[in-house]
């Protein structure tokens, strides 16, 4: 008598794919669509985890886009404090589908929120990346000057790019309910001010976050139609949520929802699901890869998803070496846990 | 070397720091203007441990103790000249807060003034540091000296450069606006520290600039530093202090 579960491979199977599996062996990728090689060009955004991606793929080689590099003058560290290098564009986080598409639409001018400016004791905040000067802008003037660069460097990431990495987030969001235009942080909480009149939350469901993206896929396209895209979950939870239940009832909500989207959206052609949350989040390593604050992902944890990464998504031309190569790795790893814990604004709500 | 029987008021205007001193300097003789000068600039030898954690000399710190009356400084003032003269390959420019409609260079990238603040703050440093350690010696008062603005016309100092010595650098003197903010941004720099560290602060003589704020020709040396007539003009500055 034989059944579908006749001579599956061990994977597929709870007790060969996971229970005996040693944590830095579990590899649940299995197999990638699509390969990448060290010449294509690969943009990054999303939320905090996405920086951790962002910052392996620049250390393992890849042609990393980066259309709104800092200026030589800069230093490491200032240009770190004013947003630079973090993603492909000096974007900061985003958080939401939402956010990318709008993002993209504004980039082209296709959208102009109402909101356009926050202005706070003679500085300037911009609404959509409150975070990327901690002190705002010094004037108007150059508030609208770096904007405009801004987008451009915009447009050029979606248009070079060969592969683009969107890290899933949140589904949480507030909102302006004069035109829509979603916020990456709740106004009051990094720059600006709450008005329960103007704001709104919006808790996007797997319909919303797959509209976003499909509708941000194919606007992408239009302009780079080549363009692969692969898609993660961020396995760090909601640092607070605006809706009257456990944090963690939330987090489920919102990760379950992220997950179902980016899984219909890989029936999409050449977009992919890369099992990072699964990786970061599976009972084999027993919450080993969270760091103190159960929230923080361990650069252990990280380094297993770019290891898998580099092993199945990439070319074996790429350098697959997962260690950064950094003659002092602590300093290094202090270094790198400093730079997540300044960019993860959304840590705000949860002071 | 001021007398100690002189009275402060008589004895000579003791003045020390970089290039920018060598204009009143030559100003001294033609003016009658007696100053005691200590260049850097010329000689660094008393100058130990400079740019990590600068001190003068023990003799130096015993005659800047001995001061008579106030002491004051040229020190530094060439980080604009460093951050600016010449267009950098990527050429950048900013939007000074200050004059927040002054032009701004069409191929350039606009960096965040709080960001060129900090560049050049940290360009600086170390002349600063210099600046308090004067201060910490002093036992009169201390009067910072403004460093000259640019010239509108900086063509002159293309001559004066050796470029052997800066190889991949553009030979193009970077436009005039981009070189007048980032010297009024370093002299915002200076004079806030000076305010913070009882340190007098005395501005440009308001004669040597023209209608937009540049260096007029006639006060130039070379492009970069100014002339023995502005010294001249700042020797009276510092009388009036006095």
């Amino acid at each position: 008598m034989t059944h579908p579960y006749d001579g599956i491979p061990d994977y597929r199977r709870w007790r060969s794919g996971m229970a005996t599996v040693a944590p830095a062996d579990l590899d649940p990728v299995v197999a990638f669509p699509f390969e990448i090689s060290a010449q294509e060009r690969i943009a990054a955004a999303g939320s905090c985890f996405a920086q951790h991606v962002a910052r392996h793929l620049r250390v393992h080689g890849f042609d990393f886009l980066d259309t709104e590099p800092a200026h030589p003058l800069l230093s490491a560290e200032i240009a770190r404090d004013f947003g630079y290098g973090v993603y492909s564009a000096r974007y900061g986080n985003v958080y939401t589908s939402r956010q990318l598409l709008q993002l993209l639409r504004r980039a082209y001018g296709r959208f102009s929120p109402a909101d356009d400016v926050w202005e706070e004791s003679g500085r300037f905040f911009d609404p959509f990346r409150p975070s990327i000067q901690a002190s705002g802008f010094a004037t108007r003037q150059e508030y609208d000057a770096d904007r405009t660069q801004h987008f451009a460097a915009v447009r050029r990431m979606f248009e070079q790019a060969d592969v683009f990495v969107f890290t899933l987030g949140l589904t949480e969001c507030w909102v302006s309910r004069e035109d829509g235009a979603t916020y990456p942080m709740c106004p009051g909480t990094v720059a600006g001010r709450f008005d329960s009149d103007r704001h709104a939350l919006l808790n996007l469901t797997v319909e919303d976050v797959i509209s976003d993206m499909t509708a941000f896929i194919a606007e992408l396209r239009a302009v780079n139609p080549s363009v692969k895209l692969v898609l993660t979950v961020s396995p760090v939870p909601l640092a607070a949520t605006a809706l009257d239940r456990h944090v963690w009832v939330s987090t489920t909500a919102s990760k379950a929802v992220l997950r179902v989207a980016a899984e219909r959206l890989t029936e999409l052609p050449d977009v992919a699901y890369f099992p990072a949350y699964e990786i970061i989040t599976s009972p084999s390593n027993r919450g080993g890869y969270y760091a103190e604050d159960l929230r923080s992902i361990s650069e252990a944890g990280v380094q297993h998803v770019m290891a898998l990464f580099l092993r199945h998504a990439c070319a074996p031309s790429v350098n697959r070496t997962t260690t950064a190569g950094d003659a002092d790795p602590q300093a290094y790893l202090a270094q790198m846990q400093d730079l997540v814990d300044t960019m993860c604004d959304e840590s705000q709500l949860d002071p | 070397m001021a007398s100690a029987e002189q009275p402060a008021s008589a004895s000579p205007l003791f003045c020390l720091g970089h290039s920018h001193l060598r204009c009143v300097q030559s100003a001294s003789a033609e003016t009658g203007i007696a100053i005691d000068a200590i260049n850097f600039w010329e000689d660094n030898s008393e100058v130990l441990g400079f740019p990590d954690k600068p001190v003068f000399t023990p003799a130096l710190q015993q005659r800047i103790r001995d001061c008579p009356g106030i002491l004051f400084s040229y020190i530094g003032g060439g980080g604009p000249t460093a951050i600016s003269l010449l267009s950098h390959p990527r050429r950048f420019d900013f939007v000074l807060p200050q004059a927040p409609v002054l032009p701004l260079d069409p191929k350039a990238e606009i960096l965040p003034v709080d960001a060129v603040r900090a560049v050049l703050r940290k360009k600086i440093q170390p002349f600063l540091d210099l600046l308090l350690h004067v201060r910490s010696l002093a036992r009169h008062a201390v009067v910072h000296m403004e460093s000259p603005p640019p010239c509108a016309d900086a063509q002159q100092a293309l001559s004066h450069i050796p470029w052997p010595l800066f190889p991949g650098m553009t030979k193009e003197i970077a436009p005039r606006h981009v070189r007048y903010k980032v010297w009024r941004l370093h002299s915002d720099i200076v004079a806030a520290v000076c305010a913070d560290s009882d340190i007098g602060y005395v501005g440009h003589p308001p004669q040597a600039v023209d209608d937009e704020g540049f260096l007029r020709p006639e006060f130039s040396l070379d492009g970069i530093h100014a002339n023995h007539k502005y010294g001249a003009l700042q020797l009276r500055q510092m009388q009036e202090v006095r």
